[in-house]
């Protein structure tokens, strides 16, 4: 669907993207995260063609978006971290506008707008100027501009900046939506927690590099187990020491953290700890947040 | 066929129902009043034309800046930027789309003014093609400057758009008969020699400011694909340096038309609008070391139709000069006994000789390489300031003072001058050009 090969991006005296590929399944939402500076709106900007990079390509479905930008934009919504709104015009004509500039034609338009603007329940607001509207609804309106000519693509640059938690629970439901209604998303975000929410996918971007792209199906799942004593015990470090399924071993008064050779033999290395007279009072693999895993992914690629 | 989304937009922004009653009623209140006070059909039709004036070019030319910089301040234009409107159906939407209010409110006034004196009509070029070629240029060239500056700076400031609009403007007086009429250099009455031609002012008039508005609409074109990312090659740039060559040429020929062993004189308005045409160029665009980078690897790696997207405008202006003044050489200087030429250009005392004009070709390249040093520096928001100072300083004062205290080579050090020996009028130069070169890549390398 989306692939970005070998992209760099140069400003005075700074690369902004180095080298930069990777590729992006359809009907996906890829959560973009990086640190500030890491080059995210750079990216989203040359994914969308609205910066040239230096050397690269960006696809999108086989097309070149910096050679054929006005065919890619057909098929590509962008919603910048300001909404880009007139708010002289009304929702309508904001809607009908992007829609006729996004080369649909007239007679397609009105069912068009009147789908969009019912999946962002916004269809109440017709008439009325997007200069007057809430900081929420102006973001839907932003989001439904985007999205009103159906592309297949849609790039979102900190959609859910300022927005208040009802109003970012919406969001996430309205990116579920486009999900399933077979639109791939790309969205860049300070908010893991919100991201987390919706995507399926995580790129993280670090110093203009791609540090790590996966599902994140899994992540919230980390390799480490968690042990938790009723109370402090001298023999768990002697009894986990001496077995060689167990590595990483780190314990912190009750609480032991280590890796397992073989989450299968759980119940058999619990069974020997009760059987030796440990009162465990808990016993998981150990569940990292979004956040976490992108903490513990940036931490490791600034490690010497 | 369905309207122009673009400038569809602008009609929606521009009008409303009491803004379309209001430009007629307060027009039609305006000349009723003058027409009681004054009693006097032309009172009320120059009342008009200076209604029309007021409103096309002076407001239609800030509108006309101002329709890019609000949509760069409204954070619209990224958007616009993501449309699939090819550019022209933008520059043309937005050119006209966001001075549709002032073409309305225009309209009325052009309309009032060619009836109200029935007594004195005007002519068609002088009652429709120069009131409507000057506001279209004026309009077009402030919008092209306007796209200009946001090329150089990614953000619309309140100066840039004055600065767009005043461009405007003068391009509308340079170009306007009322200019035209404060010289009387190629004015025989009301007749101007044009290739031996001696065409009516009027009309005269009236063609080259529907040419230059052509220009300036064309400029918005070259801008806008630019900005939507289109690659654009410099063709227009170089057809528009020939055209102003013609233009200028044609009221020299006729006065150069007997001096067939002056015939390197006739290059002389070539060399002069090339030379101006370099610095407008170099200082009209934008300096980015990234973009000279991507050119540079663009020409190392062959890749032709990319360098041509990135060569900067100077670059084949340059080459044209170059060409001009090689072209002088060849031809010779004449000799001191020819004469004047018509009663205004002393060709023996202003044509240059070989060495002088390599000097000028030297003098010009080091100004670029200083522009470009300027300008890949840590500031260069401030640069292209910076190098107009030092090179106005250059060539006026410092210039003045080598003149007036007769020391031995400064001159030819600061200004295309043989009057201490062609080596020191080609060598003094070289050296200097050869200094900002080796600056410029020490600056390279490092940016």
């Amino acid at each position: 669907m989306i692939s970005v090969e070998g992209l760099t991006f140069d400003f005075p005296g700074l690369r902004a993207l180095d080298d930069v590929s990777f590729s992006i399944e359809p009907a996906t939402i890829t959560a973009l995260v990086g640190p500030n500076g890491a080059g995210k709106t750079t990216l989203l900007r040359s994914m969308a063609a609205l910066a040239t990079p230096a050397q690269g390509r960006v696809t999108v479905d086989g097309l070149d978006v910096h050679r054929a930008p006005r065919e890619a934009h057909r098929r590509m919504g962008y919603l910048s971290d300001f909404y880009g709104l007139y708010d002289e015009l009304t929702v309508r004509q904001c809607l009908a506008y992007r829609a006729a500039a996004q080369g649909v034609p007239a007679t397609e338009a009105e069912p068009l707008i009147a789908d969009v603007t019912a999946r962002l329940a916004i269809a109440d607001r017709m008439a009325q100027k997007a200069g007057t509207l809430s900081r929420g609804l102006r973001q839907r309106l932003a989001i439904a501009q985007a999205i009103v000519h159906r592309p297949s693509v849609v790039l979102l640059d900190e959609p859910a900046s300022g927005l208040d938690p009802e109003a970012r629970s919406g969001l996430a439901q309205v990116l579920r939506g486009l999900r399933d209604a077979g639109m791939t998303i790309i969205v860049s975000s300070h908010i893991l927690a919100e991201l987390e929410d919706y995507s399926t996918h995580m790129l993280i971007l670090g110093e203009g590099r791609v540090v790590e792209h996966r599902a994140i199906a899994g992540v919230s799942e980390s390799q480490f187990m968690i042990l938790r004593l009723a109370r402090p015990d001298p023999r768990l470090a002697s009894i986990l020491g001496t077995r060689h399924d167990v590595s990483g071993l780190e314990i912190d008064g009750p609480v032991a953290r280590f890796k397992l050779a073989d989450l299968g033999l759980r119940h058999d290395l619990l069974r020997d700890l009760v059987q030796a007279g440990l009162e465990v009072a808990g016993f998981d693999v150990e569940r990292q947040s979004l956040q976490d895993a992108y903490i513990a992914t940036m931490r490791q690629d600034r490690a010497p | 066929m369905s309207l122009n989304p673009e400038f569809r937009r602008n009609l929606w922004l521009q009008f409303s129902p009491q803004r379309l009653v209001a430009a007629p009623l307060v027009l039609g209140v305006v000349f009723y009043a003058v027409s009681v006070v004054s009693g006097d059909a032309e009172v009320v039709a120059s009342t008009a034309w200076t209604l029309f004036y007021v409103v096309t070019v002076f407001w239609g030319t800030r509108r006309a800046a101002d329709s890019v910089a609000e949509e760069v301040n409204g954070r619209t234009w990224d958007g616009q930027r993501m449309s699939a409107l090819g550019a022209w159906t933008m520059s043309w939407g937005k050119l006209v789309g966001a001075n549709s209010y002032v073409w309305y409110a225009g309209l009325i006034c052009l309309a009032a003014a060619n009836v109200a004196d029935p007594g004195n009509p005007p002519t068609l070029q002088g009652g429709v093609i120069l009131p409507l070629g000057s506001a279209l240029l004026g309009q077009a060239v402030a919008m092209a400057a306007s796209l200009m500056f946001l090329r150089k700076r990614p953000a619309a400031s309140r100066l840039s758009v004055t600065a767009a609009q005043v461009l405007g403007l003068i391009a509308v007086l340079l170009a306007s008969s009322e200019l035209s009429r404060l010289s009387d250099l190629w004015l025989h009455g009301e007749v101007v020699d044009w290739y031996g031609h001696r065409i009516a002012a009027e009309d005269m008039t009236a063609a080259f400011l529907a040419a230059f508005a052509f220009w300036g609409v064309v400029a918005i074109y070259r801008l806008m694909r630019a900005e939507l990312q289109f690659r654009t090659w410099p063709w227009a740039w170089v057809a528009f340096v020939a055209f102003m060559m013609i233009y200028v040429q044609g009221f020299f020929h006729g006065a150069l038309q007997g001096w067939t062993d002056a015939r390197a004189a006739w290059l002389l308005p070539a060399l002069l609008t090339s030379l101006v045409l370099v610095y407008g160029a170099v200082f009209s665009e934008s300096k980015d070391v990234v973009r000279y980078r991507w050119l540079a690897r663009s020409l190392t790696e062959g890749n032709v139709a990319r360098a041509l997207a990135l060569v900067p405008l100077w670059l084949p202006t340059y080459g044209i000069l170059a060409a001009v003044a090689v072209a002088s050489i060849a031809l010779g200087r004449p000799s001191l006994s020819v004469p004047y030429i018509g009663e205004f250009l002393p060709i023996p005392q202003i044509l240059p000789s070989p060495p002088v004009l390599v000097a000028l070709l030297l003098f010009v390249a080091r100004d670029l390489v200083l522009i470009l040093f300027l300008n890949f520096g840590e500031r260069p928001r401030r640069a292209d300031l910076a190098a107009a100072i030092y090179l106005l300083v250059a060539y006026g004062p410092l210039a003045g003072i080598a003149v007036t205290l007769h020391v031995p080579l400064l001159r030819a050090a600061l200004f295309p001058t043989d009057v201490d020996g062609a080596l020191a009028a080609v060598l003094l130069p070289l050296a200097e050009a050869a200094v900002m070169v080796w600056l410029l890549l020490r600056r390279w390398r490092r940016a």
